[in-house]
C-alpha cells in the first residue's frame, strides 16, 4: 500500500510539474543568445532600415530561432529545412525580427499571435496540451514499478530450499484438473 | 481495355473469399475436412484471381494503356521501365492492390504450409485471413477500384509522382506491404487460439517464423523509406517522425515486442495471453497506419494517396477492435495459465517483460504523438503541431533502457536471478568500452558537438552502448567456454539464441550511428561560379563553368559541379542538381553524397541563377554516423535470417494435447 501512497503522490508530482515552466524548457530548447541583455525594447521602424545586426542563416541565433516553427505546407519539416515557399517567408520574417533587436521568446510569441500555437513543431505545455507530456513521463516512470510489483507478487510459493512442497504441489495439481474439467465443460 | 475484366478479377476474388470465409467457418464448426480443404482451395483461388488482376494492371502500364484511369493518372509516354513496373504501387489504389495480392499470397503460404500440430486450429486461421481479405477486395472494387475506365483515351498520361521516381521506392513498398501482409498469420493465428480456447504446440512455431519473417520484411522496409527520405527529399536526414513513417514503425515495434513475448512463452510457459494481444494489435496497427495516412486525418508528404476511402477504414477498424476484443474477453479465461513454476524475480524473463513494456511504451508514445493533434482539435478547437522535437526528446530515453535491457538482460538465465559470470563480463565490459568510446569519440568528431548539454549526452551514450557490445561479446565468449569451444554444437543448437545476439548487437551500432542525429552541422552558402568555401575541414569549388544541364532517363538534371577537397586533398566531384522533369514545371532536389564511413556530406543545391547558371545557393549538411545506421539495420536483419534457422524444440506453453478431426474424412 505504502507504494501506491507513494505512486499517487509522484503521478500529482508530475502533473504539477508539467504546468510548471520547469517542463517549458522542452519546447523552447536553449534560448538564444542570451535573451536577458538584448531584453532592451524593440528598436522603432527608422533604426529597422539601418539593420542593427545582420543574422544570416547560418548565424546559430537564426537557426535556433527558425528550428521552432513548423513548415506550413509540409509535415514533419521546420522551415529551417525546407526551401518551400512559406518557408522562406517565415525564414525572411524571422531575419526580419532578429534585426529588429528581438529576441527568441518574442519573435516566437510574435509568430504564435500570427499564426496560432499550430505554427510551433510542438505545442505550449499548457492546459490540455500538457497531457501529451503527462501521459507518456508516467507511463516510462511507472511501467517498470507496475512491472516490478506484478512480477514480485507472482512469485512462487518455495520453501526454505527453493523446492516446492509436496503438499504445494498436490494443492496445484488438484487446480489444474479443476480447471480443465471447467473448460472441458465449457467447450 | 481491361477494364471490365479487371472489374470481374476482383468481383471474383471477393465472391471467392467470401465463400472461403464462410467455409472455413462452417468447417470449423461442424469440424468437416472436406469443406476445411474447399476453403484452403478457395484461399488458394483468391490468389490466383488477385494475382490475374495485378497482372492486368501492369500489363495495361506497359501497354500505356490510358484507358484506364489509374495509368492515365499515374504514367506517361516518357517513363522509363523500372518507373512504369513501379507506377503500379504509386497511388492509393495500385498499393492496396499490391496489399491486397501480397496477403492473398501469404495466406496461401501460411494455409498450405502449416504444421502438423496445427490442423485443428487451421480453420480459424483461414477464417480470419479470409475474412481481412474479403474486405479489402471490397474495398478495392466498391472504393478504390484500379479498373476505373478512362474513355477515350488520351495519347498521353500525367506521369508519375516525380518523388517516387527513385529506385528506392521500387523495393520499399513492396517490401513493407509484405511486413503488413505477414503480420495478418500472427493476427490469425491469435484469433485461432482463441476461439479454438488453447494455444498447442506447432502454434508457438508457426507464430514465431511469421513473426520473425514480418520483422525482417518490416525492418529493411523502413529503412528503405528512410533512405529514400534522405537522397530524395534533401532535408539532410532520414526519419522525421512524420506520420507515415510513425505509421509503419508502430507495427515494427510490435512485431519486436511479440518476439520477446513469444520467448518468454517459450521458454517459461507464461506470457500466452500477452502475446495473443500483440499480435492483435501489430495487426491493427497496420490498418490504423494506412487509415491515418491514406484518409488524409493527418496530412503528410505522402498525401498524394488521399481518397474517400477514410470512413470505410474507420468501419473496418472499430469492427476489428469490437471483434477482436470481445471474443478476447469471452475466449481468454479458456487460454490457461502455464502450469510451470512461476519463479519471476529477477530473471531472464522478467527482462524480456521489461524489453516489452519499453517497446510498447514507445509505441504507445508514438501513436499519442501522431493523434494528439488531432484529439487536441476535436476537443479545444485550437489546432497544433506535433513534430520531431516531442519524439526526439523520448527517444533518448527509450534507447537508454534498450541498452541497459540488451547488456544486462542477456546475461541473466531462464528461471533464475543467478547471472553466471556476470559480474566477470559487466566488469570487462566497462574496461572494454573506455577504449571503443575513445576510438569513437575520435572518428566521430564528437567533440565538436555545439552545447555541452548534448556533448555529455553523446559521451555518456557512446560509453553505454559500447559497454553493451562488449557485454554481448562476454556473453557469447562465456557460452562458447561453456561448450569448450564446441563450435558445431554451438551453431547447431543455439542459432536462435545467436541470431539474437546478431540483432542486439546491430542494434548497440544503430543505436550509435542514431546519436549521430543529434551532432550533425548544417550551413547555407551562396556563392559564384568559380567561388569556393570550407566549412568543417571540407573545401567545395563551384566550378567555373555554371550549372550544367544533363539528361537523365526522363529528367533534366540542372547540375552544380562542385569539386569537394579536404584540405588540399581532392577527393571527388559533386554534381547536386535541380531536376525538371517533362510533366511538371516544378523542379526537384537531386542530392549529392560524399564522404567517409563516418560522416556523410550532403550537398543540396537549392537555387540557381536562371538566366546564366553562374550563381547558386546550397545547403551543406555534415551528417555523422549515418552509414552505422545502414549497417546496423543489415546486421539486424541478418540476426532475424539466422534466428530463423532455429531447430525448433518443442514448448513448455502446452496445456492440452492438440484434439482431431472429429468427423469422418
Amino acid at each position: 500500500m505504502k507504494i501506491i501512497h507513494l505512486l499517487s503522490v509522484a503521478i500529482v508530482w508530475l502533473t504539477f510539474q508539467a504546468q510548471t515552466p520547469i517542463f517549458a524548457q522542452a519546447p523552447m530548447g536553449n534560448v538564444a543568445g542570451s535573451g536577458a541583455d538584448i531584453a532592451e525594447p524593440v528598436p522603432s521602424e527608422a533604426l529597422a532600415g539601418e539593420k542593427l545586426k545582420k543574422y544570416n542563416t547560418n548565424d546559430p541565433i537564426f537557426r535556433d530561432v527558425a528550428k521552432e516553427f513548423r513548415c506550413p505546407t509540409c509535415t514533419g519539416l521546420s522551415v529551417l529545412e525546407s526551401d518551400a515557399g512559406f518557408s522562406v517567408q517565415i525564414k525572411e520574417q524571422v531575419q526580419e525580427q532578429l534585426n529588429l533587436g528581438k529576441n527568441h521568446d518574442q519573435i516566437v510569441d510574435y509568430f504564435v499571435e500570427r499564426y496560432g500555437a499550430w505554427i510551433l513543431r510542438e505545442p505550449p505545455v499548457k492546459g490540455f496540451n500538457a497531457w501529451a507530456w503527462i501521459v507518456p513521463i508516467t507511463l516510462l516512470c511507472l511501467g517498470p514499478v507496475l512491472i516490478w510489483l506484478l512480477v514480485w507478487k507472482r512469485r512462487v510459493k518455495a520453501d526454505s530450499h527453493g523446492v516446492r512442497s509436496s503438499t504445494v504441489i498436490l494443492e496445484e495439481m488438484q487446480q489444474n484438473l479443476q480447471r480443465l474439467k471447467s473448460t472441458r465443460e465449457k467447450a | 481495355m481491361f477494364a471490365n475484366e479487371g472489374f470481374f478479377l476482383i468481383l471474383l476474388g471477393f465472391i471467392c473469399s467470401f465463400y472461403g470465409f464462410v467455409s472455413a467457418i462452417a468447417a470449423a464448426f461442424w469440424r468437416h475436412r472436406r469443406l476445411y480443404l474447399s476453403s484452403k482451395l478457395a484461399l488458394t483461388v483468391t490468389s490466383v484471381v488477385t494475382i490475374a488482376a495485378s497482372g492486368l494492371i501492369i500489363y495495361s502500364l506497359f501497354q500505356r494503356d490510358y484507358s484506364l484511369a489509374y495509368v492515365m493518372k499515374n504514367s506517361s509516354n516518357d517513363l522509363p521501365k523500372i518507373f512504369t513496373l513501379t507506377a503500379f504501387w504509386s497511388s492509393l489504389e495500385g498499393s492496396h492492390m499490391l496489399w491486397l495480392t501480397i496477403m492473398t499470397i501469404v495466406g496461401t503460404i501460411a494455409a498450405w504450409t502449416h504444421s502438423k500440430d496445427n490442423e485443428h486450429v487451421m480453420p480459424y486461421v483461414i477464417a480470419a485471413i479470409q475474412a481481412v481479405i474479403c474486405w479489402m477486395l471490397y474495398l478495392a472494387w466498391s472504393h478504390s477500384d484500379p479498373f476505373i475506365a478512362n474513355l477515350p483515351a488520351p495519347p498521353n498520361g500525367r506521369g508519375m509522382n516525380e518523388l517516387l521516381q527513385n529506385p528506392y521506392m521500387a523495393i520499399h513498398p513492396p517490401m513493407l506491404f509484405t511486413g503488413y501482409s505477414l503480420l495478418v498469420v500472427p493476427f490469425a493465428y491469435a484469433i485461432a487460439a482463441l476461439v479454438y480456447g488453447d494455444i498447442t504446440e506447432g502454434w508457438l512455431k508457426s507464430v514465431r517464423r511469421w513473426t520473425l519473417v514480418s520483422f525482417v520484411f518490416l525492418t529493411a522496409a523502413i529503412t528503405l523509406g528512410g533512405r529514400w527520405a534522405y537522397v530524395e527529399l534533401g532535408w539532410g536526414g532520414y526519419w522525421a517522425w512524420d506520420p507515415v513513417e510513425n505509421s509503419s514503425f508502430m507495427p515494427w515495434l510490435m512485431a519486436t515486442a511479440l518476439l520477446h513475448s513469444l520467448l518468454v512463452q517459450d521458454k517459461t510457459g507464461h506470457l500466452k495471453r500477452l502475446s495473443i494481444v500483440i499480435a492483435i494489435a501489430g495487426f491493427f496497427m497496420t490498418f490504423f497506419g494506412t487509415f491515418l495516412t491514406r484518409s488524409g486525418v493527418v496530412s503528410s508528404v505522402h498525401s498524394f494517396a488521399e481518397s474517400p476511402i477514410g470512413p470505410n477504414y474507420l468501419i473496418y477498424l472499430a469492427a476489428l477492435m469490437l471483434i477482436s476484443l470481445t471474443i478476447f474477453a469471452i475466449r481468454a479465461p479458456s487460454i490457461l495459465p502455464s502450469d510451470t513454476e512461476k519463479v519471476w524475480g529477477v530473471s531472464r524473463e522478467s527482462a524480456l517483460v521489461v524489453t516489452q513494456f519499453l517497446l510498447i511504451s514507445f509505441g504507445a508514445i508514438v501513436l499519442i504523438g501522431t493523434l494528439f493533434p488531432i484529439v487536441s482539435e476535436w476537443l479545444t478547437k485550437q489546432r497544433i503541431s506535433i513534430q520531431a522535437p516531442y519524439f526526439n526528446m523520448f527517444a533518448p530515453w527509450v534507447g537508454l533502457g534498450i541498452i541497459f535491457g540488451v547488456a544486462l538482460g542477456n546475461l541473466f538465465r531462464y528461471g533464475s536471478n543467478a547471472m553466471p559470470n556476470g559480474k566477470r563480463i559487466i566488469l570487462s565490459a566497462i574496461v572494454f568500452a573506455i577504449p571503443c568510446t575513445i576510438f569513437l569519440v575520435y572518428f566521430g568528431e564528437v567533440m565538436a558537438t555545439p552545447t555541452l548539454k548534448n556533448l555529455i549526452a553523446q559521451l555518456v551514450g557512446l560509453y553505454l552502448a559500447t559497454w553493451a557490445i562488449g557485454c554481448l561479446i562476454g556473453d557469447l565468449y562465456y557460452r562458447f567456454v561453456d561448450l569448450k569451444f564446441n563450435y558445431g554444437l554451438f551453431f547447431k543448437r543455439n542459432m536462435g539464441y545467436f541470431g539474437g545476439w546478431v540483432a542486439h548487437l546491430g542494434m548497440m551500432i544503430a543505436i550509435i550511428g542514431f546519436m549521430g542525429n543529434y551532432r550533425g552541422m548544417e550551413h547555407t552558402n551562396t556563392v559564384k561560379a568559380g567561388e569556393s568555401w570550407e566549412f568543417h575541414g571540407y573545401r567545395f569549388e563551384f566550378k567555373a563553368s555554371g550549372i550544367d544541364p544533363r539528361q537523365k532517363d526522363n529528367a533534366t538534371n540542372y547540375t552544380a559541379p562542385v569539386n569537394l577537397y579536404r584540405g588540399d586533398k581532392f577527393i571527388e566531384e559533386l554534381g547536386p542538381a535541380q531536376s525538371k522533369y517533362p510533366t511538371k514545371d516544378q523542379t526537384f532536389n537531386e542530392i549529392a553524397i560524399a564522404g567517409n564511413f563516418w560522416q556523410d556530406v550532403y550537398l543540396v543545391l537549392v537555387d540557381f541563377d536562371r538566366t546564366d547558371g553562374k550563381r547558386a545557393t546550397f545547403h551543406l549538411y555534415i551528417n555523422p554516423t549515418v552509414r552505422f545506421v545502414w549497417l546496423a539495420i543489415v546486421i539486424i536483419c541478418l540476426g532475424g535470417i539466422i534466428a530463423l534457422f532455429d531447430k525448433y524444440r518443442g514448448n513448455k506453453s502446452r496445456d492440452v494435447v492438440a484434439g482431431e478431426w472429429e468427423t469422418a474424412k
